[in-house]
């Protein structure tokens, strides 16, 4: 049932999100030949910037549009109307949560791409690119350093701390609407305030947490001193906790305290 | 068999309110059973509480012997008051979606229905007028072999014309060993269909009895003894 959740949950977004995409790399491919044409002048250098304005907007609409769809599925398909058809499935509450973030995450990681592969087709073989490509190179060097040579972490810890942080923020969306729809009146306006909150208290969960590992661990609450092999893992734990209660919170809402309108 | 419904002394509050209190009731295969009740009376709630979108304060739900679950979604077809599907799908989108989820559907029968009441498959739903999407509904609820029905105010939108194909469909397309709940209080309309009838009043049960027995007892229809049960 998981597979057809996440089957029609693709349907229901692919059909604005995939044109959007299309569209931005489409802009992109114009707008290389704009910038690697020689004459910059007139009508064309009008056209051209009013051209790159677009694919700047179009950047913007791709992550606004993931953001959106993220809340607005889960709050339109499962909280409101829709939810009596959602909730009355022959699923169970968890498959429902975990399609719907499954989906979003890839979305993120769509969405990032054609953001990234819009920028490439329009500046790639630049100087500019070159420059953007040496900085990270040299971050992940210097990262490198810090792990001893040892690749395999880095990697390990850079993608589970990246997978986490997006996992974490989803699951923080979710359950402050379900928060907010625990409220009687003015349930959106609770599910706002709700992430604001959750969201204050889990920064400071979060710093509390390094202060109190590095002073234990090097005698100072200077926790920017801590070499990322210790750092790192913290902060994964810390994500990998929230996760669990976000989901938890999420799912319990969701087979105990139902209420739609 | 096992009843199809049994309630034991449901209670349910939304905060200090109770919406239902103390109820306990049984319902049998094969029958079409009518609650009435006025606005605001329970209905509503006890028909969510089967399909498991609240949990009672106490008491216990079972249907076919099994607590609000999966496996009590896959035998019970459920009508909401409201209309839930996704207006940027297309009917024939909305059928697929059935399909898919519910293995009792059947999705033949729900085209033949749809062309009966003239509803192009390839229309999507928000171009389609109100009246129109409570039928869309009401044809795919009918086009699963459920074991239990429950229909939550399942005429109020629609034409009399339509009405009457509605309620034809509703008593010929549900097999013997089903049982059809239907919540209403368009009374008259639907009288001559039902078998029982069950009175809801500020969350309790005031009667529960065959539709003949008021008919013998009373010497009246089920329309006028509503009228004066709750009279205001």
């Amino acid at each position: 049932m998981l597979k057809k959740l996440m089957k029609h949950e693709l349907k229901a977004t692919a059909r604005i999100l995939i044109p959007l995409c299309l569209v931005l790399l489409f802009i992109s491919v114009i707008n290389r030949f704009l910038y690697h044409a020689g004459s910059k002048e007139g009508i064309f250098l009008f056209v051209s910037g009013l051209m790159f304005i677009l694919q700047f907007f179009l950047v913007i609409a791709v992550l606004a549009a993931t953001v959106i769809f993220m809340i607005m599925r889960f709050y339109k398909n499962l909280l409101s109307d829709e939810g009596y058809l959602m909730f009355t499935l022959p699923v169970k509450s968890h498959h429902l949560i975990i399609s719907k973030l499954i989906v979003t995450l890839l979305w993120v990681v769509v969405s990032i791409i054609a953001i990234i592969a819009s920028l490439l087709i329009t500046f790639a073989a630049t100087d500019d690119i070159s420059i953007v490509m040496n900085a990270i190179n040299s971050a992940l060097a210097e990262l490198k350093a810090y792990f001893g040579g040892n690749w395999v972490l880095v990697w390990i810890e850079l993608i589970s701390l990246t997978l986490l942080s997006a996992i974490a923020n989803i699951l923080l969306v979710y359950v402050s609407i379900a928060v907010g729809h625990l409220f009687t009146k003015h349930k959106i306006i609770c599910s706002f305030v709700s992430y604001v909150i959750f969201y204050n208290a889990i920064q400071l969960l979060m710093l509390i947490v390094l202060v109190t590992f590095s002073y234990f661990h090097s005698g100072s609450i200077n926790f920017a001193h801590m070499l990322p092999q210790e750092f790192f893992p913290v902060i994964i734990i810390v994500l990998l906790l929230e996760c669990v209660a976000f989901y938890w919170t999420t799912n319990f809402i969701f087979n105990r305290k139902l209420n739609l309108e | 068999m096992n009843p199809i419904l049994e309630c034991k002394s449901l209670t349910k509050k939304y905060g200090s309110f109770t919406a239902l209190s103390n109820v306990s009731l049984t319902l049998d295969r094969g029958k079409i059973i009518g609650l009435l009740g006025p606005n605001g009376s329970g209905k509503t709630t006890l028909i969510k509480l089967i399909n498991g979108l609240l949990v009672p304060e106490s008491g216990s739900i079972l249907i076919s012997g099994m607590e609000p679950g999966v496996e009590t979604k896959k035998i019970v077809s459920y009508l909401p008051e409201k209309t839930y599907l996704a207006d940027w799908m297309q009917v024939s989108q909305v059928v697929e979606f059935f399909e898919d989820f519910y293995e009792n559907f059947d999705s033949k029968k729900a085209y033949e229905m749809l062309s009966d009441l003239r509803i192009d498959p390839k229309k999507r739903l928000k171009t389609l007028s109100k009246g129109t999407k409570e039928k869309v509904q009401l044809i795919l609820v009918m086009s699963r072999k459920a074991d239990l029905y429950c229909l939550d105010e399942p005429i109020g939108g629609v034409d009399p014309a339509a009405r009457d194909y509605i309620l034809n469909t509703i008593i010929t397309n549900y097999n013997e060993n089903a049982t059809l709940l239907i919540s209403t209080h368009l009374i008259s309309d639907i009288e001559k269909v039902l078998d029982e009838v069950i009175f809801i009043k500020d969350g309790a049960i005031t009667l529960h009895s065959s539709v003949d027995d008021i008919r013998l007892k009373e010497g009246k229809s089920v329309d006028s003894l509503f009228r004066e049960v709750f009279r205001c």
